[in-house]
Order: structure tokens, then C-alpha cells, then sequence
């Protein structure tokens, strides 16, 4: 199956619901998810934003692969919001049950496609991360 | 695993209990009347009142005011105690928005005073005040030391730099600044991100408004206040922007790892905990309060934004416009403080998360100027109806830990809310009601539509009518400034 990921319901915030084949492919498609949720887009495939014209090399260390998932996604957004760009593509090279390396590449934000919201963090509140008959779903709930 | 099985029972009529089950160590308490509490059974709010009751050395009941909704970890508008030995702190129990606020300032204008000069005024705001997604200062970029005052000494370094009167400093909670802060606790990458924020409004549901005394309930407490039927006010609603966010991010890691090691069981892992006694709370409530003093010095700069922008429109200066503060009270904080439990004064580690401070006339921590009416508390409701001005009281010091509550609350998502708003002009419906909107993102206008949150009025009432608020005064929009 291809990647995919769709925003889902939250009186007051928002979640994001991811699927895909592999792990691997899980944490692209959630990369791209809250891309698309910072462009106020609902719903999406593990693709698209600008090419990217930064890389960032990244190492994260977390106890469980749920938590690894909030780090992955924590550490773009923090790079994401602090540089004013935007997630493009990754580049994974290492991805254990607690144990991630990459290089997370960014491109800048489009004048005509803008950054709609400002995500305040990344929640451990319904947090998942498991398998299915496909092969992985993960949900995530960000503050807005 | 979230408590499962847990009950609703009337206790009266604003008073819900949901008794302690399974891993409850104490009941929830619920102030709502009969339409909220349906509100509030439609969402996922009181499955968390019940996993806050199980964080270790809870004391008194897990509480949700009347605009309690579905937040993460901590309901939004929950309010829970817990023993300053025994008792843990809980990041997620304060959010990520450390100290998001509100102050209101008063004026001698009046509404008809302004009114010709509203839409100039809410250009120059939009112009002066920045807003929107990562609002950040081209003017004003501190260097990492100076960020560190700010952490220590809040509202009053913004003083100390020219940016509003010494007398601001008294009309805010914990006089802007609360003692304990220490800045090596502080992240450097959250250092960085408060460089260039201070003074700057943010997205969401951040907002200025401008407006007018629509009407008064008490006029002894209005007169305390300031506020007088038909006279302008400004309003002003934010936290401690990206600094707090980082905050919040690098102790809730820190917790996590914290909770697994003191062996303590969490219901929601975005309850992730540490025991207060430990040095991961004390790291965190230092930082937290860093975050918080950072939240009082910008909303003392946006205040001074106001004024200076008053004075800029009108020609006239904030004093001779009477333009003083009325208070800054904080809505996302924990705080040590003494309360009576089980008619023994001790302290405690207050989480209010979405909730007002509500403490009552004569209480040692509020100004003398409002030593005899209580502290002042202020209840944005949505930008097209009306917001409300309350004091504090002994109800509220006996029932809730001297809390209240501290909005309308939000009804629906914000893509029921944008669906709602679609292919209608929110802005020009507002205006035909005679408030205008400046606003950096349509969409955040149409996430934040009237409809989408409940109506104030009935959370108000419920706070007054249950005795841990006492209605002031009410103040209607003119202009808003949204981010």
C-alpha cells in the first residue's frame, strides 16, 4: 500500500492518523502528515512539500518506538519553526524499536502556499504506534 | 490504560461527582448545569478528570469547571491539587502554553468616543503588535543574557526598559514575577526561541480585543476595578510563545523517563510525572516559572502596545486616557500554594490547566487596592458575543483550591469549526454587527467563529451561581486582532 495520513477530530486540537507498509515508511508519512497539517491541509500521501535545500542530520534515542515517533517528529518541527522551512524529504538510514538516524532534508515555504498554523507540541496523549494486517498505523495528537 | 468504568452522578444542581474507581484515588468533581454537562458527556473530558484522580498524593477532588473540554492529559478547564511531599507535578498538567493569560486594561473613553476612530485604531494594533503563525520582533531581538532577566524578573524587566508604569507591576498575579525562577534549567534552544518573541501575540486563540463595558452586576467590585457601564476596555490574551512550548517539550521527555522511574503508573503518558520532592520536579517547576515570568513581561509589552497605539490614534496620553491596568491573571500554570484540606492548612502544588486563580477578598497574594472586592478575574467568551470580568471568592477558596474557570470552552473541532465558516465572510458578518477583525490567517477567524465554543454566559453562571466566582461586570466586542 502507499503511505498515507489524514487529520482527525479534536475539540480543541488536532490528531493525525497515519498508515503505511513499513515502519519506515510510517515515520516519512507522518513527517509529511504534520507538513501538510502546518499548511492547514487535511489529508495527504507520504509526498510533496518543496524540494529540499537543507539537510539535518539526526540522531534520536527514546525509550519506545512511540516515543521515538513524538522525538522524530518533535525535532521537525523545532527546525521546522525555528528556521521558518519546511519538511521535503528524509532519508533514513537506521530505524529501531528505540533508535533512530537520519537526514531530514527542508525546503522553504511558498508565498503562495503559506504556513497556516502553529503547532505548540507534540502530545503523548493517545499516542500509538502498531501493526496491522496492512502493516502500520500510528495516531498522533499535536497542540495547537 | 485509562480508567475504564468510571460514573457520572448529579451531586446538585452544578455539582456532577464521578466517584473513585479502579485506580481513582479520589472522586472527580464536575461544575456544570444540565446543557454543559451534555457538552461535556460528548467528548473524552471526564475519562481524563478520572486519570488526573489517579496521580499519586492528589489532594481533594480531580476538578473540571463548566467549559472543561477533551484537551491531552489534563482535561482543559481541570484543576488538581497535590501534596508538596507526597504529590507529584505534572508538565502536561500545565501545557504547553505556560502561562497563557489575560489582562485587561480600562479606560475613561467611551464607546462612542472611539467609535470613529476604531478602524484606524485596530490598523495601527495589527501594524504594532505582531501576530500570526511564529509571530516573531524585527525590532527587537534580545541576546541570550538579557533573555535571562526576562526569565527572572517578568514583567518588571519590561518596566525596568520602558515598556509600561511601576504601577503595573501590582495588578498582576504574583506582582509579574514568580520567585523561583531559574534560567539554568532553561533549555538553550528554548533560550533561542525567546529571543525575538517578547512582545508578540502568537496564533490560535491568542487574541486583543477591544471593547466596552456592556454592563455591570456588581458596582462596588466595578468601581474597585475601574470599570464603568459603556467605558472602553482592552483585552489581551497570549502566553509565553515559543520559549514556553520548548519548556513543556523538554520536561515532558524528562518526565517520562522520570515517571518509569519512580514507578509511577500513568493512565495517559501525557500525564508523565515526577514525584515534587525529586530533582526532576524541582528542575521543572524552576523552568516552568522562568516560563511564566517570560509570559508576564510579553503581555506587559503588548499591554504597552495598547497604550502606546491609543495614544498614537487618539492624540491624546494612556494617563490622560486613564488607560491603567485592571490585572494579568495566569490560566495555564501550577502553583505552591496553602490551602485548607480536610480542615488542616498545608501546602500544595496547584495544576490549574485552562482555570483561573479565584482567590477572595483579604487574601494575603492580592493587591491592597483589591483587598475588599477579591481578585479579578477575567473570562474571554468568543469574538462575535461577550466576555465577563468576576472577583474571586471564599467558595472558591474552600471547593476548588481558590480557582475558577477561564473561558467559553470549545464545542466543536476546528474542521467542524472551518466547515461550519465555509463559503461565509466571518469578517464581514462581524462587521454588520459592528466589531472588526483584523486577522494575520483567515483561517484561524474561521476556526475561531462564535459557534464554535459555548456560550460563555452559561459557563459564567454556573461559576457564579455554584459560588467560586461572583459575576462583575460584562464586555462586549468592538475590534479584534487575531493572530
Amino acid at each position: 500500500m502507499d503511505a498515507r495520513w489524514r487529520t482527525i477530530e479534536h475539540t480543541a486540537d488536532l490528531g493525525l492518523e497515519v498508515e503505511a507498509s513499513s515502519l519506515m515508511e510510517l515515520f516519512m508519512a507522518g513527517a509529511h502528515g504534520m507538513a501538510g497539517v502546518l499548511l492547514g491541509r487535511e489529508s495527504g500521501a507520504a509526498e510533496g512539500g518543496a524540494g529540499a535545500t537543507v539537510w539535518r542530520q539526526l540522531e534520536l534515542e527514546a525509550p519506545d518506538v512511540e516515543a521515538l515517533l513524538v522525538d522524530w517528529l518533535r525535532e521537525l518541527l523545532h527546525i521546522q519553526t525555528t528556521e521558518g522551512l519546511l519538511f521535503a524529504a528524509a532519508e533514513i538510514e537506521t530505524l529501531e524499536a528505540s533508535r533512530l538516524v537520519a537526514r531530514a532534508g527542508f525546503g522553504p515555504v511558498a508565498d503562495v502556499d503559506p504556513v497556516e498554523r502553529e503547532l505548540k507540541g507534540i502530545t503523548y496523549h493517545d499516542l500509538e504506534v502498531s501493526r496491522r494486517d496492512y502493516g502500520w498505523f500510528a495516531r498522533i495528537v499535536f497542540d495547537l | 490504560m485509562a480508567v475504564e468504568g468510571y460514573r457520572l452522578e448529579r451531586i446538585d444542581e452544578h455539582r456532577w461527582r464521578v466517584p473513585r474507581t479502579g485506580p481513582m484515588l479520589t472522586d472527580g468533581l464536575v461544575f456544570a448545569n444540565d446543557e454543559l454537562i451534555t457538552h461535556i458527556e460528548g467528548d473524552k473530558s471526564l475519562q481524563q478528570v478520572a486519570n488526573v484522580a489517579c496521580l499519586p498524593g492528589i489532594q481533594g477532588p480531580s476538578i473540571a469547571m463548566p467549559d472543561i473540554h477533551w484537551g491531552y492529559g489534563f482535561p482543559i478547564g481541570g484543576v488538581a491539587a497535590f501534596d508538596a511531599e507526597e504529590g507529584v507535578i505534572s508538565p502536561g498538567g500545565v501545557g504547553y502554553d505556560i502561562n497563557c493569560g489575560v489582562r485587561l486594561l480600562r479606560s475613561d473613553l467611551t464607546e462612542e468616543d472611539l467609535r470613529p476612530r476604531l478602524s484606524g485604531l485596530m490598523d495601527r494594533l495589527y501594524q504594532n503588535v505582531p501576530s500570526g503563525v511564529g509571530a516573531s520582533r524585527a525590532d527587537l531581538k534580545l541576546a541570550h543574557k538579557q533573555v535571562t532577566r526576562v526569565l527572572q524578573k517578568g514583567a518588571a524587566w519590561a518596566v525596568e526598559n520602558g515598556y509600561g508604569w511601576g504601577e503595573d507591576l501590582e495588578r498582576i498575579e504574583a506582582g509579574g514575577a514568580i520567585e523561583g525562577a531559574e534560567p539554568d534549567h532553561v533549555s538553550q534552544r528554548a533560550i533561542e526561541r525567546g529571543r525575538a518573541q517578547v512582545g508578540t501575540l502568537g496564533s490560535g486563540n491568542h487574541f486583543i480585543e477591544i471593547g466596552y463595558v456592556g454592563e455591570v452586576y456588581d458596582r462596588e467590585a466595578a468601581t474597585a476595578l475601574g470599570l464603568e457601564k459603556g467605558t472602553v476596555t482592552a483585552f489581551i490574551h497570549s502566553g509565553s510563545r515559543g520559549l514556553g512550548y520548548q519548556v513543556c517539550d523538554d520536561y515532558l521527555k524528562t518526565m517520562l523517563h522520570a515517571a518509569e522511574k519512580y514507578g509511577i503508573v500513568l493512565q495517559d503518558r501525557q500525564l508523565c510525572c515526577a514525584p515534587l520532592a525529586s530533582d526532576e520536579a524541582q528542575r521543572y517547576l524552576a523552568a516552568m516559572r522562568c516560563a511564566a515570568n517570560y509570559a508576564f513581561s510579553n503581555r506587559q509589552m503588548m499591554g504597552h502596545r495598547v497604550r502606546e497605539t491609543f495614544e498614537e490614534v487618539l492624540g491624546q496620553s494612556a494617563q490622560r486616557l486613564g488607560l491603567r491596568l485592571v490585572y494579568d491573571v495566569a490560566h495555564n500554570i501550577a502553583k505552591i500554594e496553602t490551602h485548607r484540606v480536610n480542615g488542616a492548612e498545608k501546602k500544595v502544588c496547584v495544576h490549574r490547566k485552562g482555570a483561573t486563580r479565584a482567590f477572595p477578598p483579604g487574601h494575603p497574594e492580592i493587591p491592597a487596592i483589591y483587598k475588599k472586592v477579591g481578585q479579578p478575574i477575567f473570562i474571554p467568551g468568543d469574538m462575535g458575543r461577550y466576555s465577563y470580568v468576576l472577583v474571586g471568592t471564599e467558595g472558591a477558596f474552600n471547593e476548588t483550591f481558590g480557582s475558577t474557570c477561564h473561558g467559553a470552552g470549545r464545542m466543536m473541532s476546528r474542521k467542524q469549526a472551518k466547515r461550519t465558516a465555509k463559503g461565509r465572510s466571518i469578517v464581514r458578518e462581524l462587521e454588520d454587527r459592528g466589531i472588526l477583525i483584523r486577522a494575520a490567517s483567515r483561517a484561524t477567524v474561521d476556526e475561531e467563529i462564535s459557534e464554535a465554543y459555548k456560550d460563555v454566559k452559561d459557563v459564567v453562571q454556573v461559576v457564579h451561581e455554584a459560588g467560586i466566582g461572583k459575576m462583575v461586570a460584562q464586555l462586549k466586542p468592538m475590534g479584534v486582532l487575531k493572530g
